[in-house]
């Protein structure tokens, strides 16, 4: 599968960031926003007033916004009005989307020059450490590479496991046997993966078929109404990938039983644990995806049967020569009986 | 790998019953096939994936498969397309 995204050419309105994050941040609307409504936010990452004060824009990247605290809020209010006026004037060009100040409130003379040169201002009362890391928090999910996928979503035992198949593989029905074992569901059918951080979170798409799983013969089935709030979740870390492959289509010349060598997927970057499982009619994959879920949360706790047992014959392949000497005693006893 | 933009014409936009027609089509189709609204791509086969995307009268589609037989799939989606009920 190919997740390279169309890595965003997004770009955010104002007016909808101040909307957005209103509720938190309680915005104060310092110059008028007449026509400013559409400046647009391009980037994730604020920069540095400091440095835009000093005069020094050459790493401003189009459409980023700027956090101002007190320390170059007051070098900034230092200046005379002439200083502030070229700095302002030298900026204009950038079209900066907002300046958003916080700490203690600007008095209205201190911000006419930005209301002159067309710079939106606001003001939050929230401490600078908070609103840069809720500011950051909103633009991360708003900027961040996203990427829709065919499969079901589950938290299983809290593991985040995503079943994926071809259609009519049955996906939908291991989900049923799950939901019936009381595990959760995020979403059936269409399954949007986005990465935070280094982390993807997988979630389904809000709208009238939000939880429901179409199940051949049996058709929609609404498993909030079904099954109870409890058998839902909103999102989820995606943290195992489950692959069902038809039993006929796998090479079993090549096929490692022992999962030897652990296989992953690449998402954004970021290798998920995947595991393929061949589909035949007398398989309970419920049980089976079950103790995937189980094996994850062992090995994440640093037990693999794996290395348990590599590590067992090597700490027995020294007292060989004990073992032999016993297996030897024990021929001459069942010989002698 | 097929692209095809298509406009839909139904009046009543892709609700279930319509969906369940293209959902026929796309089954019969041996191959993949992926529909996609605005940024938002679904696996054609699955009908809730294609509910999901809320396709009204007038959304542009866009339809990207590969398989067998494509010309003579893209002409039936072509004509359920062009329905107007």
């Amino acid at each position: 599968m190919d997740y390279t995204s169309k890595r965003t050419n997004k770009t955010l309105n104002l007016g909808t960031f101040i909307k957005d994050l209103q509720g938190y941040l309680q915005f104060d609307l310092l110059t008028s926003l007449k026509r400013l409504e559409a400046r647009k936010i391009k980037t994730a990452e604020p920069g540095q007033p400091g440095l835009l004060f000093l005069g020094y824009f050459k790493n401003h990247q189009p459409g980023q916004l700027y956090v101002i605290d007190n320390s170059p809020r007051s070098y900034y209010h230092q200046l005379n009005r002439e200083l502030k006026k070229k700095l302002l004037m030298s900026v204009q060009h950038l079209k900066i989307p907002v300046f958003i100040f916080c700490g203690k409130k600007p008095e209205r003379p201190e911000i006419r020059l930005f209301e002159k040169y067309n710079f939106p201002v606001l003001f939050t009362p929230i401490s600078r450490k908070d609103v840069s890391s809720k500011i950051e928090r909103y633009l991360n999910f708003f900027f961040a590479e996203k990427k829709s996928v065919h499969g079901v979503l589950m938290d299983i035992f809290g593991v985040g496991l995503l079943i994926r198949g071809e259609s009519g593989i049955g996906k939908s029905e291991v989900a049923l046997d799950l939901l019936d074992k009381r595990h959760r569901l995020i979403s059936d059918d269409l399954v949007i993966l986005h990465k935070q951080e280094d982390f993807i979170i997988g979630y389904g798409r809000t709208s009238h078929f939000s939880f429901h799983v179409e199940a051949r013969g049996v058709g929609l089935i609404d498993i909030r109404n079904l099954f109870g709030i409890k058998s839902i979740r909103m999102k989820k870390r995606v943290e195992v990938i489950v692959e069902l492959v038809k039993g006929d289509m796998i090479d079993f010349k090549t096929f490692d039983r022992l999962r030897l060598e652990p296989s992953f997927e690449n998402i954004f970057n970021v290798e998920i644990p995947k595991y393929t499982i061949p589909v035949t009619y007398s398989k309970n994959l419920a049980n089976i995806v079950e103790v995937i879920a189980l094996s994850h949360i062992a090995n994440i706790m640093g037990e693999n049967p794996v290395a348990t047992i590599n590590r067992k014959i090597a700490e027995s392949s020294g007292k060989r020569e004990k073992g032999d000497a016993f297996i030897d005693k024990l021929d001459f006893i069942i010989d002698n009986e | 790998m097929l692209e095809k933009k298509f406009t839909v014409k139904n009046k009543h936009g892709l609700h279930l019953r319509p969906a369940t027609e293209f959902i026929k089509i796309t089954a019969c189709f041996k191959g993949e096939v992926y529909l996609a609204k605005g940024d938002v791509e679904v696996n054609a086969k699955s009908i809730l994936g294609l509910l999901t995307l809320g396709i009204d009268y007038e959304d542009e589609v866009i339809i990207r498969c590969t398989g067998e037989g494509e010309d003579d799939f893209i002409r039936n989606l072509q004509e359920f397309f062009n329905k107007e009920e």
